[in-house]
């Protein structure tokens, strides 16, 4: 990101890198000169930049989080994955087996359609139910504020309390849900929700986009309230119908609101595993895992780190694309 | 928003109420049905036909998070590792977004770069390597060894958002400063911080929440109450596939209260905050 671009030119704040060109210069000269040591000081400010001295002091603390905890962690992964690593046991190199492993596993392969399944329809009905309830709430309406606040509260809770308070709802026996659709005659019997292999993976997603809603609705509403009132006008005068000026005046002003929420989402969604950890742990027979909680599983109840380690970087060229997407939009929206 | 053409929009008037309705029971009906769960007493819990409306009332189930459960400790743990998180985030954050947005020296835009592909790796990539480093250092089942976890995901964070709040402070201010002989950091503590105060708020705001809500680290890194947050403790409420759902409820109510009404506070510049200032609005 070009931090300084958006300074006005003539700042003090502003000179470049190399600082070949800076009147900064002829201020400094008079320090340079009292100071014989400075011509070092004055070297490596035109290596390192005009205020290198402070700046990597107050950059360091950032730069050990990044490389220690993120960025050496991250690298260790990869490697694992070559490695047969039980935890606390001596680490073995074993090349690509941990990847052959994976690719004759059914379970990888089940955990595989899962997370895309669960990832496409997860952020589809999320974009989709999202952008409903913004249109509804762009609108003037009696109370709008307290039923904003209202419906962002599932986004705010911890997912942990979310997917109890589902799995109790979801609860065969003695669930509401159950309970309620069996007096409406929507079902004829009690319907196992989170045991039954065909429903699960469903009954997750609903949670999912149950949670993860509020998010959707709050950008796309600020999305909307960008977009200028004249355009309507103008788009009205032209005798557009309502769904041509939706079409050609709303989707258009919302497109960057959407691509950055989809985008980021995904990335979000697809590596959440505590929905699944708690509503199904997978289950039955891996008929709702995923990659997270495989990698969870893998790794840390069944101790094999380089395994899981695999399981966990299974999405990651997939991931990796999306990441630097997203890398690349948000350094496009700080710029402009 | 104007919609035209007045059949279509009389149209989406009729159909905002019903869809609102069945939104809000949608959102809402979960907590409801969280809440009666706490006050049930069992033996109207477990009726074939659930009790939509409790009939009758009970504090037991709170009384034993209070006082017979390790849910005091949870709370004390998840208090201290997200208070910690925070402070030790918005130091580092708050040096690191002043050095990018208003020093000059080499490497700044590999740095910026570098945090914001951090913010978005996610905690799955990062756990199991994670979970070996803290256990070579000792810290497994200790409270540092979360806040240094947690340190991955909201040091990126705090620094991206305080970096977007700096630029909109006026470089003049701090100018004039500098001619009257103050220095660098006098001039971010005396006058970009007092003007960022609003972002710095709303930035520790988060780094609270997401802390207090974090679980996949917490779930990997401790294994007892000495050092479980609450969200780990929860899950360990399960006994043996047996669900105390009444005191499940209960814990789940007074887990959910803190981020809840810290969200509610900051709700206006949450949705600012988490797309990290790409969404103009």
């Amino acid at each position: 990101m070009r931090a300084g671009d958006r300074l006005p030119p003539n700042t003090a704040a502003v000179t470049d890198a190399q600082g070949a060109n800076g009147d900064w210069q002829e201020t400094m000269a008079e320090t340079v000169m009292a100071n014989p040591s400075g011509t070092w000081d004055r070297q490596l400010r035109r290596l390192l930049g005009r205020d290198y001295a402070l700046a990597y002091w107050l950059i360091a603390p950032s730069v050990v989080v990044l490389l220690g905890l993120i960025a050496f962690p991250f690298i260790r992964a990869i490697m694992l994955a070559f490695y047969s690593q039980p935890i606390g046991g001596e680490g073995r190199f074993i090349g690509l087996e941990n990847y052959h492993t994976l690719l004759q596993d059914r379970i990888w392969w089940l955990s595989l359609r899962n997370t895309l399944v669960y990832t496409i329809f997860g952020v589809g009905f999320k974009t989709a139910v999202g952008l409903v309830f913004a249109l509804i709430l762009h609108q003037e309406l009696k109370g709008r504020t307290i039923l904003r606040a209202l419906l962002f509260v599932p986004w705010s809770v911890p997912i942990v309390v979310d997917a109890f308070v589902w799995r109790w709802i979801y609860n065969d026996l003695n669930g509401i849900l159950n309970y309620v659709l069996y007096k409406l005659h929507f079902i004829n019997e009690y319907v196992l929700w989170t045991s039954d292999p065909k429903i699960v993976l469903w009954a997750i997603i609903a949670v999912v986009v149950w949670q993860g809603t509020p998010f959707y609705m709050m950008n796309f509403l600020a999305g909307l309230q960008s977009i200028p009132d004249e355009l309507y006008e103008a788009a009205e005068i032209d005798g557009a119908s309502a769904f041509q000026s939706f079409r050609h005046v709303t989707l258009p002003g919302l497109k960057s609101v959407l691509i950055v929420v989809t985008l980021l989402s995904t990335i979000w969604t697809s590596n959440e595993l505590q929905f699944v950890y708690i509503l199904s742990s997978g289950g039955p027979a891996h008929m709702s895992e995923i990659f997270p909680t495989l990698a969870f599983f893998t790794s840390i109840p069944g101790r094999e780190l380089g395994l899981g380690a695999a399981v966990a970087l299974s999405f990651f060229p997939l991931l990796a694309s999306l990441i630097v997407l997203g890398g690349r939009v948000l350094l496009r929206g700080a710029e402009e | 928003m104007r919609n035209p053409g007045g059949i279509w929009r009389s149209g989406w008037r009729l159909f905002t109420w019903p869809v609102l309705g069945v939104g809000l029971l949608w959102t809402l009906f979960p907590f409801y049905w969280m809440l009666t769960t706490a006050l049930k007493p069992n033996d109207d819990m477990y009726r074939p036909e659930p009790l939509l409306v409790p009939v009758r009332i009970t504090l037991s189930h709170f009384h034993k998070v209070f006082f017979d459960s390790h849910f005091p400790e949870y709370f004390r743990n998840s208090t201290i590792v997200a208070l910690a998180t925070t402070v030790l985030s918005l130091l580092v954050g708050i040096f690191a977004a002043y050095a990018i947005v208003r020093l000059d020296f080499r490497g700044k835009n590999l740095i910026a770069r570098g945090l914001i592909f951090s913010y978005l790796v996610p905690p799955v990539l990062l756990f199991i390597p994670l979970f070996e480093l803290i256990f070579k250092v000792g810290l497994l089942n200790t409270r540092e060894g979360l806040i240094l976890a947690y340190l991955t995901f909201t040091v990126p964070f705090t620094t991206w958002l305080l970096m977007g709040y700096f630029r909109t402070v006026p470089v003049a201010l701090e100018e004039a400063a500098l001619v009257d002989g103050c220095t660098r950091l006098m001039a971010l503590f005396r006058i970009i911080l007092p003007l960022s105060m609003p972002a710095i708020v709303v930035t520790a705001l988060f780094s609270f929440t997401l802390s207090w809500n974090e679980f996949l680290f917490a779930l990997t890194f401790t294994s007892n109450p000495v050092s479980q947050t609450v969200t780990v403790g929860l899950t360990s409420t399960v006994a043996e596939d047996v669900f105390f759902w009444g005191v499940m409820m209960a814990a789940s109510f007074l887990i959910a209260i803190p981020p809840v009404v810290l969200y509610l506070l900051g709700q206006r510049w949450v949705v600012r905050g988490l797309t990290a200032g790409a969404v103009k609005g």
